[in-house]
């Protein structure tokens, strides 16, 4: 039986909100909650934490895991402008910005750069052919792409995971992939495009309808193994958003192969 | 040769076209001069001439004392030599939408007559004179050094030739301009996150600023031979439209709004092409 992945437990330590930290306009100051305060802690001490005057070892696990994130490709090319978020998978533009002593290290570039000439930027001056998906990338993509059913009708549905012991139904792997500051759209089978929180409603929904449809089709206690690949998967690299189109679905039942 | 009639009056952009309009369709020999301060029609018998504000004698005597003195002073030809920028504002990179109930306002007094002074442009008769002024007709004494106006001959009513004139002596007023800018930056830098903007003379900071950054930029200001003056601002706020910062105050009980482009913007951006051009 495959050990169950339970929620990290994080040890945390006790984070005052900073001087003059305010949240929707409104001055914070006491124990701010771990999360939040791990994550503040982390973005003032990166340099830091980076030259190894705060040692690696002597961050909480909580610390730790946002620090590697922090240190990732996806994040310190991601550029925030205004509301949208903006992903180089060139890198050239966190390497211009940071050989400025101004901009360096800066993600957010609201009221740094003109908003013109910045989204003119990004459609013309990043060559897309340089933005071109090598071949980790887009197994990284494809890592998000499709879903495994393996259960016996009547009895409670149980997910495949993968090696890393992680579930491999839709939504927590789309979920994963936003917290790793890929953004999701769907095209659904109306043509209406959804985005964010409700695309993935939007696919859980018709992952469930499919579920639904080859259960209901089965006899009692008999197996399930489903695979759901969602083909057409398309990714804009300046916006590191990947679009699902539920008209190009494929459902494979498993049993069925041979 | 002097012209038998004169007549003054204040500036009515309307009428002095039509007054134009009037020698170009009578065919006349005309030149019109249009500068900082006033437009004259300069006709065969007449000169009309049109002013925004009419100065006191006071500030054409201080005028000509700064001149007088600048003929004199041994540095007046270096300078004049000199290329000096006439940008005399900047906000802080990043300056985000804001509000203060209180912001630090550092003010140098009187920063145009010190500099002259300071840098041995002007003596201190001349010095003392500006002084004795009142602020609204020492600063245009002292801007008339760059006074700037063009020429337009007009003959049997067509316009022939034009030429711009400029004051002998205006690269000592942009020099001046850039020496206070250069000051305003220097604090700017001191006071790093905690700078809003400079206007001019006068730096805006924010209230968190620290005690020791603040005898940095005073002592600055000081040992460059400047004076300074906190003045009382409230109710500062900024709003921005894409490179345009919208900045409202009350300074001294006045409400004083200020609008400026944000130069940080295309300051970046240029510096981020020139790092692309040379990846």
């Amino acid at each position: 039986m495959a050990k169950k992945k339970s929620a990290p437990k994080y040890i945390d330590r006790k984070y005052n909100y900073p001087k003059g930290y305010t949240e929707r306009g409104k001055k914070k100051t006491g124990f701010a909650p771990s999360k939040l305060g791990a994550k503040l802690f982390v973005e003032a001490n990166l340099d830091k934490i980076k030259k190894g005057t705060l040692p690696f070892d002597s961050l909480t696990t909580r610390e730790k895991r946002i620090y590697r994130g922090k240190q990732s490709n996806t994040f310190a090319n991601t550029f925030r402008f205004k509301d949208k978020n903006f992903y180089d998978p060139t890198g050239v533009l966190r390497k211009a910005l940071d050989n400025i002593p101004n901009l360096k290290g800066k993600r957010n570039l609201t009221n740094l750069l003109p908003e013109k000439d910045f989204k003119e930027f990004f459609d013309q001056r990043i060559n897309p052919t340089k933005g071109k998906l090598n071949e980790k990338d887009r197994s990284k993509w494809l890592e998000f792409s499709s879903s495994l059913y393996d259960f016996n009708k009547g009895e409670k549905k149980q997910f495949y995971r993968d090696e890393s012991g992680s579930l491999m139904d839709i939504v927590t792997k789309l979920q994963k992939s936003r917290k790793q500051g890929r953004e999701v759209r769907v095209i659904d089978t109306d043509g209406s495009i959804k985005t964010g929180v409700d695309a993935i409603e939007r696919m859980r929904s018709f992952e469930a309808e499919k579920v639904k449809q080859f259960t209901d089709a089965a006899d009692e206690g008999d197996n399930i193994q489903l695979q759901i690949i969602y083909i057409s998967t398309d990714w804009n690299p300046y916006t590191n958003t990947v679009t699902y189109n539920l008209n190009n679905v494929q459902v494979n039942d498993l049993n069925q192969t041979p | 040769m002097k012209k038998q009639n004169a007549a003054t009056m204040f500036k009515n952009p309307q009428l002095q076209e039509s007054i134009i309009k009037q020698y170009k369709e009578a065919g006349l020999d005309f030149q019109v001069k249009h500068s900082n301060y006033n437009t004259q029609i300069i006709g065969q018998e007449s000169v009309i001439k049109f002013i925004q504000t009419e100065h006191s004698i006071k500030v054409f005597i201080a005028y000509n004392k700064i001149v007088a003195d600048l003929k004199k002073s041994d540095k007046t030809v270096e300078i004049l030599q000199g290329d000096w920028s006439t940008e005399n504002f900047d906000s802080k990179n990043g300056l985000k939408p804001c509000s203060y109930k209180t912001v630090l306002n550092l003010d140098i007094t009187s920063a145009y007559p010190y500099c002259l002074f300071i840098n041995k442009l002007i003596g201190l008769d001349t010095f003392n004179y500006l002084m004795a002024l009142p602020k609204n007709e020492r600063l245009p004494a002292i801007g008339m050094i760059a006074k700037k106006s063009v020429w337009i001959d007009y003959q049997k009513g067509k316009a022939t030739t034009w030429d711009v004139k400029t004051g002998e002596y205006a690269n000592i007023f942009f020099f001046v301009i850039q020496q206070i800018t250069d000051l305003m930056a220097w604090a700017a830098d001191i006071a790093g996150d905690d700078f809003l903007f400079y206007w001019v003379d006068g730096i805006f900071l924010k209230p968190t600023i620290s005690k020791k950054k603040l005898q940095e930029i005073t002592g600055i200001f000081a040992e460059q031979g400047y004076y300074y003056k906190y003045e009382n601002v409230k109710n500062f706020s900024v709003v921005r439209e894409n490179d345009k910062l919208y900045i409202n105050m009350i300074k001294n009980g006045d409400e004083k709004p200020y609008t400026m482009y944000d130069k940080n913007l295309a300051r970046n951006f240029t510096k981020v092409l020139q790092q692309l051009e040379n990846a």
